[in-house]
C-alpha cells in the first residue's frame, strides 16, 4: 500500500501533466504568444513543484483575460511571407543551453511559430541568435514549399528579421 | 448521466432504449459497409474479442447532441506480424492547416469542413482477422460462427492507415495531387477552378472558389464514403471560423471555455 502523501503527489503530478497537455494543443493551434511559456513549463513536467503550479495559475488567468485572442488573415495585408527570430542566451542555467524561436506571418497573421530549446550550448550571443536562425530557415524553407503548392505565385526571398548585429554578418 | 461500459450495461440502462438505437445504427452501418462475413472459427487463429463504446455526445453549449455507440475491435490482441504489419497514418500538421487558410483568405476562397461517416469502415483490410461476434448481435443458429473482417474496423491497429490509403487513393483518381510537403494537403482543380483540400483522418476542410464546385465535390464523394458537412465553418469544433468581407479568422472556442 501506498502512504496518502505518495498517492496525492502522484496525483498532483498528473494534474500538471494533463494542463501542460491543454495548454501545449493551444499554444501550438492558435496562440503564439503562449509557445515560449508553455515550452518552459513543459520541461517541469516531471517534478513539479509549488514553484511550477504559480507559473501554471499565472498562465492559465493570462489565458483568461486573454480568451478572445485569435488569428485573423486579411486579404491584401503584406501577401509576402516574412519571419521573426530570436533567441535568449543562456536560459538553463543547469545545461547552458539557449531557447529560441521564431514566427512567420503572412496576410498580417502568424502562419508557424515555434519555441525550442537549442541542442547545443552556444558560447555567445552571436553563436545562439545564429542558431536560432537556422531553427527558423529550417522552417521558412518547408513553408515556402508548401505555399508553392498551395499555389503562391512569384514568391520572393523571404526576410528573416534578426536582431544580432553579430550574426547577422555571420550570414 | 452514466455512460454504459458495455452491451449488457446498457440493456440494464434506464436509458436503455436511446443506447440500444444507438447500437442499432452502428450495426447498420456494420452490415451497409459489408465489415464482415460469419465463418466456421478457423483452427489455431487468433479470435480477436470487441466491445460495443457508448458515448453521450455533446454539442458546442455543452448540450445532450445524440446517443453514439460505436463497436471497437479489441486490438491490443493483435500480434505483430500476424494481424498486423505496418501502423503509420499521416495527419495533417497546424502550419498546413494555417497556410491553407491563408491561402484561402488571399484567393478569396470559401471555406467548407466534412466529416466522413464511419470513415474506417471503408478502409480494406489486407490481413487476416478473426473477431467474436459483437453482444447482443449474435446471429441465431449461427452462434458458433466468427467474424472474418473484410474492412478496417474502429480499434484495429492499422485501421487508420487502411483508411488513409482508401481516401488517398480516392483524391487522386479525382485528379487531387498529393502535396510533397504535407502529406495531408491536396491540390487540384475542377471546373479549371483551384481547389485546396487537408485531410486530417476522417475530418476534411475544403477550399474552393464558388460554392457551386462544393455542391460538385460533395456530389462526386458520397458514393463512395458518407460525407455530412457543415456550411457553417466548424472545425473540428475548435476553430469558429468566421467570414467577414474577405477575412477569415481562427478564434478558439469551445476548447478554451471548457479548461
Amino acid at each position: 500500500m501506498r502512504n496518502l502523501n505518495e498517492l496525492l503527489k502522484i496525483f498532483d503530478k498528473m494534474v500538471y501533466q494533463s494542463a501542460i497537455g491543454s495548454l501545449l494543443y493551444i499554444a501550438n493551434a492558435t496562440r503564439p504568444d503562449l509557445s515560449q511559456a508553455v515550452n518552459r513549463m513543459a520541461s517541469y513536467c516531471n517534478e513539479p513543484t509549488s514553484v511550477h503550479w504559480q507559473m501554471m495559475k499565472r498562465i492559465l488567468r493570462y489565458l483568461k483575460g486573454t480568451i478572445n485572442l485569435g488569428i485573423m488573415y486579411q486579404r491584401d495585408i503584406n501577401p509576402e511571407l516574412i519571419a521573426y527570430s530570436d533567441s535568449d542566451y543562456v536560459g538553463d542555467i543547469d545545461t547552458r543551453q539557449s531557447t529560441s524561436g521564431y514566427v512567420s506571418l503572412k496576410n498580417g497573421a502568424p502562419i508557424a511559430w515555434k519555441s525550442k530549446k537549442q541542442e547545443i550550448a552556444a558560447q555567445s550571443t552571436a553563436e545562439a541568435e545564429y542558431v536560432a536562425l537556422f531553427y527558423a530557415t529550417q522552417d521558412v524553407a518547408w513553408i515556402r514549399n508548401l505555399l508553392k503548392e498551395l499555389r503562391e505565385k512569384d514568391q520572393r526571398a523571404t526576410i528573416i528579421f534578426e536582431d544580432n548585429q553579430a550574426s547577422i554578418k555571420i550570414s | 448521466m452514466v455512460e454504459p461500459r458495455n452491451f449488457q450495461e446498457a440493456f440494464k440502462s434506464p436509458e436503455r432504449e436511446k443506447w440500444m438505437n444507438a447500437a442499432e445504427t452502428e450495426m447498420q452501418s456494420l452490415r451497409q459497409h459489408n465489415t464482415w462475413k460469419l465463418v466456421e472459427p478457423p483452427p489455431g487463429k487468433r479470435i480477436i474479442g470487441n466491445r460495443m463504446v457508448f458515448k453521450v455526445k455533446l454539442d458546442e453549449n455543452g448540450l445532450v447532441e445524440r446517443y453514439k455507440a460505436r463497436l471497437v475491435a479489441q486490438g491490443f490482441s493483435q500480434v505483430f506480424g500476424e494481424e498486423y504489419n505496418q501502423v503509420f497514418a499521416p495527419v495533417v500538421r497546424w502550419e498546413s492547416v494555417r497556410a491553407l487558410i491563408n491561402m484561402a483568405t488571399q484567393f478569396n476562397m470559401q471555406i467548407h469542413q466534412m466529416d466522413v461517416n464511419v470513415a474506417f469502415l471503408n478502409g480494406i483490410l489486407k490481413e487476416d482477422i478473426y473477431m467474436k461476434q459483437p453482444d447482443g448481435f449474435v446471429e441465431k443458429g449461427k452462434e458458433n460462427l466468427v467474424c472474418k473482417l473484410e474492412r478496417s474496423i474502429y480499434g484495429l491497429k492499422q485501421s487508420p492507415r487502411c483508411w488513409n490509403e482508401i481516401l488517398d487513393e480516392h483524391l487522386q483518381s479525382m485528379g487531387f495531387q498529393k502535396s510533397a510537403a504535407d502529406e495531408c494537403i491536396y491540390t487540384g482543380k475542377m471546373n479549371g477552378d483551384l481547389v485546396l483540400l487537408a485531410v486530417y483522418v476522417d475530418d476534411i476542410i475544403v477550399a474552393l472558389r464558388k460554392s457551386k464546385l462544393s455542391i460538385r465535390l460533395k456530389k462526386s464523394l458520397p458514393n463512395v464514403f458518407q460525407l455530412r458537412t457543415w456550411d457553417h465553418y466548424i472545425i473540428s469544433l475548435v476553430f469558429v471560423l468566421f467570414k467577414i468581407n474577405m477575412v477569415f479568422g481562427l478564434v478558439k472556442t469551445s476548447m478554451l471555455e471548457k479548461s
